[in-house]
């Protein structure tokens, strides 16, 4: 197991390094010049152009990317253009908030999703189980800041009970946190919560007409014992899968959701960056989102076996 | 609404915190570095300047008690403040106002260098007294002093790497924490010269970009108060917040590159479009109502607005505008490109101009460009935008407006389009002190630049609003533009 | 290349694996049929494709006609659903955006297709070194957080209908990618193609006649979830004022630009979020619908 991990790992630096590079050539082939937003309203052509050396925007992409990589190996991902503070350190002091957001939908979506996928299906054909499936599709299909700004509206300012925006680290007040996060948690996590209902809906149901289940029920166990003890280890493997999926998809949601709720995650820091055109800020941002999502899908990975160890990779 | 009276002081809570919320990121907290005039209200808090202006837009004492000009103008002499300290224990005097302004002049990436490039030498005469001797005599000067590069910095703190981050300044409140991009935390500074405008334990400064966030913030009570758009004055009297609203010296602008689209350098073209633009159906339509419609590149009652020509100067006539694009050569009109910035507003004023053009044959396609910084680059930098919609931020002293969008090789006049008299007008705006025959210069130069239809077509002058709550005393909006927040106060719950 | 003609097929190979088209499409209506959600969701698709293609007939006002003296007018018998922030008539507006909406769709889905299928097909027809390439490629596009990457390259390209479309479809490319990949290789690996290569079958047509029946259905069902994917990118481009360029305007370009007067004019924000919802559920539903009617074989792909 060791080993696995050791092996998958040391595959995830070329991905890292893939990564990197593509965002890098991306974002360096794409014309625009960061140095007159740095020197400002009052800045004079001579003043830019100062700017332009001093930055090093001159040199080949080569030559920069080579720079940026060198820095990222020593844990140091540069210098903001824009603001003469380190790009580590300002995705450092925002990233609690992102994960903070990203994980409470995670774990609100799952929280619902669970018993609402299990009881779908195990009604499958019912009313129940052609609610919980629409309002699973509806949940899918529904731009989040949409419902963010809904949410808003009815349960901050028609119903006082939450705030409408901001932010409380969980060590200041975990009560007052719980209150922040939980509004954009819902609008975030909707998409995930029903995409993960329909997985578990379909796994479970895949899973009871397995023939392990019904030699179960041959055997005279019944109802809640056989979900418990036999299906849920079984459709877990598809779910997890889901799981790992949707941490990609909620590390990009978050951008949006922390507009509409004024929290101050990476999502801010990525939309500045970009208007900046403050390309070290873009690289780091892009660099620390995939490097989360690939670490949470390498976790997935190897979650697999512990759930199934039938699927234990070789 | 309305104006605001001074309670008796055991009436206000000296413990309390504003919490305030403000649209616009902070570019850095050196001022020297910081890059944009909307950075004040996050950067005067904790960096006091030589001079400050007041509510109606008048230069009044900062840290200079005193100014005079000396020799013909070319000479200003300072005198300083005494017992003025930076928040790091340094002493303020004479020596710090040269570090200061040497800084300015030749730090790398200082964004104040063009505004100071008017001082060549900074001679300290004693502890509490400085002479600027200048290339040419320079009547904005003290305006000036009152921005950013006039902000004085610790010069102990100069080198400091987070500078950019953490301020040392010697303005009323100290910054004990910063989260960039999100919130400032000021804390009272005790020392501070100024007491009886420090009424406040501490100002909380929240950046809300969208206005709808503000106004839902507020409703919560989750912020004090808030600069939010006239569009939602129903729904500020709806939540009960008090409010005040104001004219500001920034104003809204179409402007256009005569020099890569040589259609625009003929003045015929320029009076069409003039013509063509509905400015009272944009302050109606695009503002409902809060805003006013203008020609001239300041607004109506300040000093250097010319009583004599009216929004009407150029009255929407689309019939005499087709006629003029006719007499220029163009019957048939043509088409170019306007940029703006992504903001919803920005983007609906421009489509309104679109549409007006539209109707004189004149075809305009909508760009509009992500961020403040490559918008600037394309209109200003490359110059490679043939016209774009903006709002010019105000500017403490109209010469420093008028010289930037009207003379020859300014920075904003990419066109680089003027006119003689406009140039000789300028030349004697920035060299007449006495304040009747300055005023009357300035008129005139206003005059000149609106009949010489030159490449700003100036559209309407905003009002502003700032909301508070009923805990929240003496703020107000100023003429420079933003509220600076100085002696603003709050009472006990 | 030697010309090969069928017969050297029996027909009992050819029957297996690809059915007579006429019996496919009899079976996959019979079973599509019996969804009656599939079946609205495919009807309310066509109407919407329809009120496309006919905007400008079915709309009863200039959807660009401005009128400043009449902004945010509530709702009422000239303008049933109100006029916008300019004083548009917000309807008309909604029926040409329809047509907007589903172009970008349409565009983000040709894109994807476009950048995924061929060198999926590579990947998977040549292995090896090539593939391990490719999908190395891929998985690096899999990594970035969808929207951060979007909302980077249109900042940086500039904020219009055509460069989202292409941000998105880049993002959403790897599906197709992988989707053509998995079917080329299993296709690859089936003894008749062997048996058609040794007697000289030539590539294309191995893909034409093997390859694509193979891989349409399951396309067919990625393309129309792609799709209601792409109009939620969309959507949330615009919000953040990275879409189309005015005065053109689709849903999620008419919701961003009005949450501003959310409080004033809550049907302005209200209308379009529901015209995205309702579509892109009907993408979600049809797609479904698809899956479930084209047989076992296509069922489940990733």
């Amino acid at each position: 197991m060791i080993n696995l991990v050791i092996r998958r790992l040391l595959a995830v630096i070329p991905l890292l390094f893939l990564v990197t590079f593509l965002a890098y050539g991306m974002i360096l082939l794409i014309p625009g010049d960061p140095a007159i937003a740095i020197a400002g309203e009052n800045a004079t052509a001579e003043i830019v152009e100062e700017t332009r050396q001093r930055l090093g925007l001159n040199d080949p992409f080569l030559v920069q990317y080579g720079r940026w990589v060198t820095g990222a190996i020593q844990g140091d991902l540069g210098t903001s253009l824009f603001v003469n503070r380190s790009v580590g350190g300002a995705i450092v002091e925002r990233l609690p908030v992102t994960l903070a957001l990203t994980f409470a939908a995670l774990f609100l979506a799952t929280l619902i999703a669970i018993p609402a996928g299990i009881l779908a299906a195990l009604k499958k054909g019912t009313w129940i189980d052609r609610l919980t499936t629409v309002t699973a599709t509806m949940g899918i299909a529904m731009p989040n800041f949409w419902l963010g700004l809904l949410l808003v509206l009815g349960f901050a300012i028609a119903i006082p009970w939450f705030p409408a925006i901001g932010y409380v680290s969980f060590t200041e007040n975990p009560f007052e946190w719980a209150r922040h996060i939980f509004l954009p948690a819902i609008a975030l996590g909707a998409a995930a919560c029903a995409e993960i209902t329909r997985q578990l809906r379909s796994a479970v149901i895949d899973v009871v007409q397995q023939d392990f289940i019904r030699t179960a029920r041959a055997k005279g166990l019944r109802g809640p014992s056989i979900v418990i003890k036999h299906t849920l280890k079984n459709a877990a493997v598809p779910v997890v899968t889901v799981l790992g999926l949707q941490v990609t998809r909620l590390l990009g949601g978050a951008v949006i959701i922390e507009q509409v709720f004024a929290l101050p995650g990476i999502g801010g820091l990525a939309v500045k960056a970009v208007f900046d055109r403050d390309v070290p800020m873009i690289l780091g941002v892009i660099f620390a989102a995939s490097l989360i999502a690939v670490l949470v899908n390498l976790l997935v990975d190897l979650s697999y076996g512990w759930f199934n160890p039938k699927v234990r990779p070789k | 609404m309305g104006t605001e009276t001074t309670l008796p002081t055991d009436e206000i809570d000296r413990d309390a915190v504003l919490r305030y919320a403000y649209y616009i990121a902070l570019s850095r907290f050196d001022p020297h570095r910081a890059n944009g005039s909307n950075d004040k209200p996050w950067l005067f808090p904790a960096y006091d300047r030589l001079v400050h202006v007041n509510s109606a837009g008048e230069t009044v004492p900062g840290l200079a008690e005193s100014w005079e000009f000396e020799e013909e103008g070319t000479v200003l002499l300072l005198n300083l403040r005494s017992g003025v300290v930076f928040h790091d224990g340094e002493v303020f005097n004479a020596e710090a106002v040269k570090a200061n302004i040497e800084r300015g002049q030749t730090l790398e990436g200082s964004a104040v260098r063009s505004l100071l490039a008017v001082i060549t030498d900074v001679e300290i005469v004693d502890d509490l007294t400085v002479r600027l001797k200048l290339t040419s005599p320079n009547a904005s000067l003290p305006a000036v002093l009152s921005t950013r590069a006039g902000a004085m910095i610790s010069p102990a703190a100069f080198d400091n790497e987070d500078l950019d981050v953490f301020p040392v300044g010697a303005g009323a409140y100290r910054v004990v924490e910063h989260i960039v991009d999100d919130r400032v935390i000021y804390e009272r500074f005790e020392d501070y010269w100024d007491v009886e405008n420090t009424m406040l334990a501490g100002i909380e400064m929240v950046l809300l970009v969208d206005v709808q966030t503000r106004l839902n913030a507020m409703q919560t009570g989750q912020i004090d108060a808030a600069e939010l758009e006239t569009i939602q004055i129903p729904d500020i009297e709806r939540a009960g917040l008090n409010f005040k609203v104001a004219p500001d010296v920034s104003f809204g602008l179409v402007q256009f590159n005569s020099a890569l689209r040589p259609e625009f350098a003929d003045p015929r073209v320029m009076r069409a479009i003039n013509h063509a633009i509905d400015r009272e159906a944009i302050t109606e339509g695009v503002f409902f109502g809060f805003a006013r419609p203008a020609v001239q590149p300041t607004p109506e009652g300040y000093f250097s607005n010319n009583p004599d020509y009216g929004p009407d100067y150029y009255e929407y006539n689309p019939e005499l505008a087709k006629q003029l694009l006719t007499e220029a050569g163009y019957p048939d009109g043509f088409s170019f490109e306007m940029q703006t910035t992504t903001g919803p507003s920005r983007i609906a004023t421009t489509e309104a101009i679109q549409a007006m053009l539209g109707e004189i044959g004149l075809t305009v396609s909508v760009n509009p460009i992500a961020g403040a910084g490559p918008f600037l680059d394309n209109v200003y930098g490359s110059r490679t935008a043939e016209s774009w919609m903006l709002a010019w931020g105000g500017r403490p002293d109209p010469s420093i407006t008028l010289g930037l969008l009207f003379t020859e090789g300014a920075f904003n006049n990419p066109g680089n389009r003027t006119t003689e008299r406009v140039t000789e007008l300028y030349q004697r705006s920035i060299s007449t002190f006495d304040p009747a025959e300055r005023t009357a210069v300035l008129q005139e130069l206003s005059a000149a630049i609106v009949e010489d239809a030159l490449d700003v077509v100036v559209l309407y002058f905003p009002d502003k609003v700032v909301a508070w709550n009923d805990r929240v005393q003496n703020i107000d909006l100023w003429a420079s533009g933003r509220p600076e927040l100085r002696g603003v106060s709050m009472t006990k719950e | 290349m030697t010309d090969v003609s069928p017969t050297l097929f029996t027909p009992g190979e050819t029957e297996a694996d690809l059915p007579p088209p006429a019996s496919v499409l009899a079976r996959f209506l019979r079973r599509f049929r019996q969804q009656p959600a599939a079946m609205i969701a495919f009807f309310f698709l066509v109407a919407m494709v329809l009120v496309a293609l006919g905007a400008p007939l079915l709309a009863p006002k200039d959807p660009t006609a401005q009128n400043l003296r009449a902004v945010l007018q509530p709702v009422s018998g000239a303008h049933l659903l109100g006029t916008d922030e300019l004083g548009r008539d917000i309807f008309s507006r909604l029926i040409f955006a329809t047509r907007i909406s589903m172009l970008a769709a349409a565009q983000a889905v040709i894109i994807s297709v476009g950048i995924g299928v061929l060198p999926g097909a590579i990947a998977g027809y040549f292995g090896g070194i090539i593939d391990t390439v490719i999908m190395r490629i891929t998985d690096a596009i899999m990594s970035y957080p969808p929207l951060i990457l979007a909302v980077a390259i249109v900042g940086l390209l500039g904020p219009n209908l055509r460069n989202a479309m292409i941000a998105i479809g880049i993002l959403y490319a790897p599906r197709f990618l992988r989707l053509m990949r998995s079917t080329v290789m299993s296709v690859r690996e089936e003894t008749f193609i062997e048996a058609c290569r040794s007697v000289g079958c030539s590539t294309p047509r191995i893909i034409g006649r093997h390859v694509l029946p193979n891989v349409m259905s399951p396309l067919l069902v990625q393309v129309s979830l792609v799709a209601g994917f792409a109009m939620l990118a969309e959507a949330s481009l615009s919000f953040l004022g990275l879409g189309v360029q005015p005065p053109q305007a689709s849903w999620g370009s008419m919701l961003g630009r009005s949450v501003r007067f959310l409080d004033r004019a809550p049907l302005m924000v209200i209308v379009p979020g529901l015209m995205i919802a309702l579509t892109v559920l009907a993408f979600n539903i049809f797609g479904d619908g698809l899956r479930d009617s084209l047989g076992r074989e296509t069922r489940r792909v990733r």
